[in-house]
């Protein structure tokens, strides 16, 4: 049967032949449109794969997957070949001309695939034995390559005809249409995530008023929905004119440390401050040491005075600066590309909403944080300690005090001023910030020279090791007065545990307050647990 | 200006524990994906890729997670990701992750997954 149609194949196909092709296009159709929604791309191509080897008459049929991550070509599934084999990297130019000019077959020798090509058959040919390589069918539509099928010499000895290449032809294009179905659903679910991931930042930047969490959210978000390879934030104090560094991601994006300050005037980013308009820079207009090929940034916009969202409609000239966020190489496929004006709008939603959580975050703090220490405000640390005390008296678990007075403080104002004064008090309470937990503990300024530090969940021996480590770290800690010279500093400390030692906010504060002052009886620059003889020793 | 994603990797008798901790994006996806493959090429079909400490997956590197699974599957190996961010599990679910690889809470229940026997 076969040497019939090879002899009348040179007269044009025969009926039968041509049924047969048919009906091999309906079913390859059947099955290519399954292609999108079939979990696994391998068991649909096998019969497909099978299908075509059989009425095509061929030794063997491979169909490779393209990879556009890795820009390889990967064996998928293989009828009479080895159902593993060696993969084709396919260049840059090579796929862009492929896809342009040789989305039709097949001739090997024409085609300017065939170099590559041919180079894989010389270095696999022994693995493919028996496969020849008769023609091969790029998987392409749409200006897009998908993969690729591999057919072996025909088992008739004799050369694909016209007839054999038109049909694999359209069978190329059937199996292409359904691998770029596939792809653009996978695209359509990756925008329908896109606007789920930012229905999901808006809630988490919502959910906390604490700035360093509102930062992180804004970074991290902005990097992830532009495909960036990196981010960072810079928050703008109007006051100072300076930009400080408030977050980066990942960590080691930038070579500055988080909190380090730029004047704005000779900022690279002192046009979008001053412009207030979003920017893309390239590689030659930005520092070296970022190392990029562009920047998208776009100011962080706020109604001054105002914590309400800057709306589209507000004027210009109503509107502050709170910030700006930067993103740096937009990925694309393995590769890093220029960022672009539909970047910067989709950057453009965290200018208004980034602008806003930064503006919120900054009045909280001003509402709860002593402007000289930075420590929380008395007001604010009598609620939490309410707070821990309600919480405790259900959960069982202990809240400690420690107190602290810095010691002889009157001395370094009489001697060296106010000015230095107040430096003492503003780096003993950084250090004291610096040796708890964060967003846990709740230092906090008591009043004049004496600072607090509630403990949720601390009993009476861990505290008593936090208040001696902070102890250490002030004795540690010179402090510079104005002429440069380091001044030492010590501090004495009364630690208090509720329901041990208190049974409400103020016998617990009192408590400590009692151990503070045996503290600075015995000596100062010591930690003392309260205790009831304490209490006996005041009322003589 | 490179990508900092550090993976870690437990080999157990029948299993392999893959943790990563970083952003994965497309060189941290790949770098992923071609530890994945070598394990595969190890002789281990049955992974476990734990993003605990990678709460940051832009669209490139979900796209080289899924290509993973494919490539798993071919090879009929299971992969179970667990300690998921909210949003990156809803994506593998929106993007049809859910239904061919094993998506869990913890480590424990991936490994749980992996001892029933398949299709059970």
């Amino acid at each position: 049967m076969t040497n019939a149609r090879a002899r009348t194949a040179p007269l044009g196909p025969d009926f039968v032949t041509l049924e047969r092709f048919i009906g091999t296009l309906m079913e390859l159709g059947e099955l290519a449109a399954g292609i999108s929604m079939a979990p696994k791309l391998k068991l649909i191509m096998r019969p497909m794969v099978a299908r075509l080897a059989r009425d095509l008459e061929a030794a063997g049929c491979a169909l490779y997957i393209y990879r556009p991550q890795t820009r390889k070509l990967e064996l998928l599934v293989g009828e009479g070949t080895p159902d593993k084999g060696p993969k084709i990297s396919l260049g840059e130019p090579v796929e862009l001309h492929w896809a342009r000019e040789d989305a039709f077959p097949f001739d090997p020798r024409s085609t300017s695939l065939a170099e590559p090509v041919r180079a894989f058959v010389a270095e696999y040919g022994a693995s493919l034995a028996g496969f020849g390589m008769g023609a091969w069918l790029p998987l392409a539509v749409q200006g897009q390559v998908f993969g690729l099928i591999l057919l072996g010499d025909r088992l008739t000895g004799l050369p694909y005809g016209p007839l054999e290449l038109n049909i694999l032809s359209v069978a190329g294009r059937q199996i292409a249409g359904g691998l770029y179905n596939r792809a653009q659903q996978a695209e359509r679910a990756l925008a329908q995530t896109e606007l789920l991931r930012y229905h999901d930042y808006l809630q988490t930047l919502h959910s906390s008023l604490k700035a360093a969490f509102i930062h992180d959210v804004l970074v991290k978000e902005a990097v992830a929905l532009t495909n960036a390879r990196q981010g960072l934030l810079f928050t703008y104090d109007d006051r100072t004119d300076e930009l400080e560094l408030a977050q980066a991601f990942p960590a080691r994006a930038v070579t500055g440390r988080i909190g380090d300050r730029y004047p704005v005037g000779a900022h690279w980013l002192a046009p979008v401050v001053r412009e207030r308009e979003p920017r893309i820079y390239q590689a030659l207009e930005v520092p070296s040491d970022l190392e990029c090929l562009s920047v998208a940034a776009v100011p962080l916009m706020v109604r001054r005075g105002s914590a309400r969202d800057a709306m589209p409609d507000t004027d210009l000239a109503e509107m502050g600066v709170a910030g700006v966020l930067c993103v740096f190489d937009r990925e694309k496929g393995r590769s890093v590309t220029n960022f672009t004006d539909d970047d910067l709008e989709a950057l453009g939603s965290f200018a208004v909403t980034g602008g806003a959580a930064i503006q919120n975050a900054r009045l909280y703090e001003q509402a709860t944080r002593d402007g000289l220490t930075r420590l929380y405000i008395r007001h604010y640390f009598d609620q939490r300690l309410a707070e821990e005390l309600a919480k405790a008296s259900l959960t069982g678990l202990p809240v400690a005090l420690v107190m602290l007075d810095i010691d002889k403080f009157k001395t370094f104002n009489d001697t060296y001023g106010h000015q230095t004064g107040d430096q003492v008090l503003r780096e003993v309470s950084q250090v004291l910030a610096r040796n708890v937990r964060d967003d846990v503990d709740v230092p906090a300024r008591f009043g004049g020279e004496e600072l607090l530090a509630l403990l949720p969940e601390t009993g009476l021996d861990s505290a008593a090791e936090v208040a001696d480590r902070i102890r250490r770290a002030i004795a540690d800690h010179a402090v510079p007065d104005a002429t440069g010279t380091l001044l030492q500093v010590t501090v004495s400390v009364g630690v208090a545990v509720y329901p041990a030692h208190g049974h409400d906010a103020a016998s617990l504060i009192a408590a400590a307050d009692l151990a503070l002052y045996a503290s600075k009886h015995g000596g100062r620059n010591l930690v003392t647990v309260y205790s009831p003889e304490l209490a006996a020793t005041q009322s003589h | 200006m490179t990508n900092d994603l550090h993976v870690q990797v437990r080999k157990e008798s029948s299993y392999a524990v893959i943790s990563t901790d970083g952003y994965i994006n497309n060189v941290g996806g790949e770098k992923v994906g071609e530890i994945a493959l070598g394990l595969v090429d190890e002789g281990y079909r049955d992974l476990i890729l734990n993003l605990e400490k990678s709460n940051v997956v832009n669209s490139i590197g979900v796209s080289i997670l899924i290509e993973l699974v494919e490539r798993i599957q071919d090879v009929d190996g299971r992969l179970y990701f667990c300690n998921l961010t909210k949003v990156i599990a809803k994506t593998f679910t929106i993007m049809g992750l859910a239904g061919v690889a094993g998506i869990v809470a913890t480590e424990a229940e991936a490994v749980a997954a992996l001892a029933a026997p398949q299709g059970a």
